[in-house]
């Protein structure tokens, strides 16, 4: 086989494994998640990422007490998912104030898997098609 | 020249991949920003703020949903990568008080790039610091 031909192969292959890296991002439940640490938060959402696989949004969450801020991640279902739970990319907006119920992942970080979010100034809450209990733990 | 079908797929396929890529960075200026403000090193505040540039002008608010305030007479100079807003806000007091914030944008080419500068409010002065969140 000439080097040329090797060459481009080669390039094929980075070429396909960059492309499978959203598919990475496409994770089991369990192997990211702790279901032991379900939180409930309220916050303000500061960033929204519509995309697949999965939606995410981020939050701040203020301490009453110190005042200081941190910045949470929440990842949802995919998009075609959630949107037969009734979310539109209009459902929730920067500086909305939510109430998120769902579990807390692996490691300590400010990152979650949200099952529902309620909108606090209608009270509306919507599923947010967490995968929890559709793969096994490990 | 004649080029093999498969070489020309190969480099296409590279260069949607590539423009995919490039796309979804946005503008420099577009997103969530969090840090600090305050007058000294002792004294600093947790700032988040949301800005977006739609071509013309730069839209946004300051710490969405707590204590918000939209960014008013926002500007954006592309030729330095400077950045004015002014908000309403209030004092120590609880004083209604007027903010006028003058940044510049560093770090362009990075995904956490940063806007630092000046954040004086009436005759209170101070500096303020953001990074950029990531997008993902």
């Amino acid at each position: 086989m000439r080097y040329s031909t090797v060459g481009f192969l080669a390039l094929a292959l980075i070429v396909a494994a960059s492309a499978a890296m959203p598919l990475l991002a496409h994770h089991s439940f369990a192997a990211e998640y702790d279901s032991k640490q379900p939180v409930t938060m309220k916050g303000a959402v500061t960033k929204i990422e519509w995309m697949n696989p999965h939606v995410y949004f981020y939050i701040d969450v203020k301490d009453d007490q110190t005042g200081k801020i941190q910045n949470w991640g929440w990842e949802m279902g995919a998009p075609a998912v959630i949107q037969r739970t009734g979310w539109t990319k209009n459902s929730m907006k920067i500086g909305d104030l939510v109430i998120v119920e769902g579990t807390r992942a692996k490691g300590g970080t400010n990152h979650g898997n949200a099952r529902s979010v309620t909108m606090a100034s209608t009270g509306k809450k919507l599923g947010a098609g967490s995968s929890e209990g559709q793969s096994p733990e490990q | 020249m004649q080029v093999r079908p498969f070489y020309l797929s190969t480099v296409l396929m590279c260069l949607f991949i590539a423009a995919t890529a490039m796309a979804q960075e946005g503008h420099p200026l577009a997103g969530t920003w969090h840090g600090n403000w305050g007058p000294d090193a002792a004294v600093r505040h947790d700032l988040t703020v949301f800005m977006d540039w739609d071509g013309k002008t730069v839209t946004g608010l300051v710490n969405p949903g707590f204590d918000q305030a939209p960014l008013q007479n926002a500007k954006l100079n592309p030729k330095d990568w400077t950045v004015h807003f002014e908000i309403d806000s209030k004092d120590g007091s609880g004083k209604p008080v007027r903010c006028a914030v003058d940044g510049k944008i560093d770090k362009l080419g990075s995904d956490r790039r940063t806007l630092t500068g000046t954040w004086n409010c009436g005759t209170a002065k101070a500096d303020f610091k953001l990074t950029r969140d990531r997008d993902y």
